[in-house]
């Protein structure tokens, strides 16, 4: 996908996620667009785009957030580089494996955001934002992704072989 | 020829119809007039009713251009009229908001006052900040308190020209000090996973009941007193522990937040 077009696409799943999602949002909890997006993205695309997506997904999350500018991009790249790497699974076809890895990307991301925050001083609560937040977060993105999987996937086949120029 | 074989059939209807006239002056014609009415009669009314239907077709086809037309301009206007429905309502629970607005102001006329409107989120279920639509070119300050009508919101942690963030009370890193209305004991509110508050470090011995309401101490110099922060749902107190909490359930509904007021000065 065309670099540009992607800018423009993760700017506008990360406004959407801070101004239009949190209407929707049941028990105070919103799926992370964002995150979801570029995981997926990368599982279809593979590495290199999976690197690039995850940059710019963090660095748009990281915009709107009161987190320090570049932090979301530091934990969202490198793991959307490990998942990538799930692009050479044969499993990849069965929904299941987005799912689960959905799941975990979304546990990963968020704990290491929680640890990045209490290395900087803020409080927190492990067991009860586990539970609370992390958690159902996980879930919610892994229900929502049931949708948004084979959606990219027909993106994916549409645009064709990973190819990248700015 | 032909004339010659003519004239006596012409005569001969000539006389069926003379003959046909005087039956029927003397009645006699009825009972067969009758048969042949029976006879007619259900073809009479079927073509009747087939003409009718003829005559309405037609009269449907005309009628169809200007009925599409006028069923056009109904549709305009039902949508015209949905969206001033809507907007009707959005002015309406915007002048509900302004009306608790003024009545907080008034109640409270120490403070100057800034309305603003929430236009963000954070987009991380983590943490509990909102973006509002006033910043440093509005005359906003990092540390001013944020409220609405209905109780504390939080206060602003960082300022843009047009625009600020808010940290809510309910984020995990935001501590108020505060007091139980009746009983007047102190404490920290703090924010916790899942958007509620909990009054910390009561002192043990203080009275905390359920119902309780938690206002704003003023200790520090970061809100001003009294400023209403939630009630109390339940009281957490064991002796062998220095203090005890208890669970507030704030008074701010933050998932429906859409205006607040920032206090740009108070004594």
């Amino acid at each position: 996908m065309n670099p540009y077009a992607a800018v423009l696409l993760l700017t506008s799943a990360a406004l959407l996620q801070s101004s239009l999602l949190p209407h929707l949002s049941q028990g105070g909890l919103k799926p992370d667009l964002v995150v979801m997006l570029v995981i997926s993205w990368g599982l279809r695309r593979g590495v290199k785009e999976g690197l690039l997506w995850g940059f710019m997904g963090g660095v748009a999350l990281d915009l709107l957030s009161a987190t320090p500018l570049g932090l979301s991009a530091l934990i969202l790249t490198p793991l959307t580089v490990l998942t990538s790497l799930g692009q050479k699974s044969i499993y990849r076809a069965n929904i299941l494996f987005p799912l689960a890895i959905i799941f975990l990307a979304t546990l990963g991301y968020n704990l290491a955001l929680l640890l990045a925050w209490q290395l900087l001083g803020r409080p927190a609560l492990w067991g009860e934002t586990f539970l609370e937040i992390l958690l159902p977060t996980a879930l919610l993105n892994t229900l929502v992704m049931l949708p948004l999987y084979p959606l990219l996937s027909w993106l994916h086949r549409h645009i064709g072989p990973e190819r990248m120029r700015w | 020829m032909p004339r010659l074989r003519g004239t006596p059939a012409a005569l001969l209807l000539l006389l069926f119809i003379l003959a046909f006239l005087a039956l029927e002056a003397t009645h006699l014609l009825k009972p067969v007039e009758n048969i042949v009415a029976q006879l007619f009669f259900p073809l009479q009314r079927g073509l009747d009713s087939l003409g009718e239907r003829f005559a309405n077709l037609g009269r449907y086809f005309q009628e169809l251009e200007t009925l599409r037309s006028q069923n056009e301009e109904l549709q305009k206007l039902v949508d015209q009229l949905v969206i001033e429905n809507v907007r009707l309502r959005e002015a309406e629970i915007e002048n509900i908001t302004l009306r608790q607005q003024l009545g907080f102001k008034e109640a409270n006329p120490d403070y100057q006052l800034v309305s603003a409107q929430v236009i963000g989120r954070d987009p991380s279920n983590l943490l509990a900040y909102i973006t509002i639509d006033r910043g440093s070119g509005d005359g906003i300050a990092v540390g001013m308190p944020v409220v609405t009508s209905q109780g504390l919101v939080g206060r602003v942690v960082e300022t843009y020209p047009r625009s600020s963030r808010v940290l809510l009370i309910t984020d995990a890193s935001s501590s108020v000090n505060a007091l139980i209305q009746n009983s007047r004991a102190t404490g920290v509110v703090q924010g916790k996973p899942g958007g509620g508050v909990v009054m910390r470090y009561i002192q043990q011995g203080e009275e905390v009941k359920v119902g309780d309401l938690v206002l704003t101490s003023g200790l520090g110099g970061n809100f001003p007193r009294r400023l209403v922060i939630g009630q109390v749902t339940a009281v957490r107190q064991k002796d062998i522990e220095l203090f005890q909490e208890a669970e507030v359930e704030p008074t701010v509904e933050f998932s429906h937040l859409e205006m607040v007021m920032i206090i740009t000065d108070f004594e």
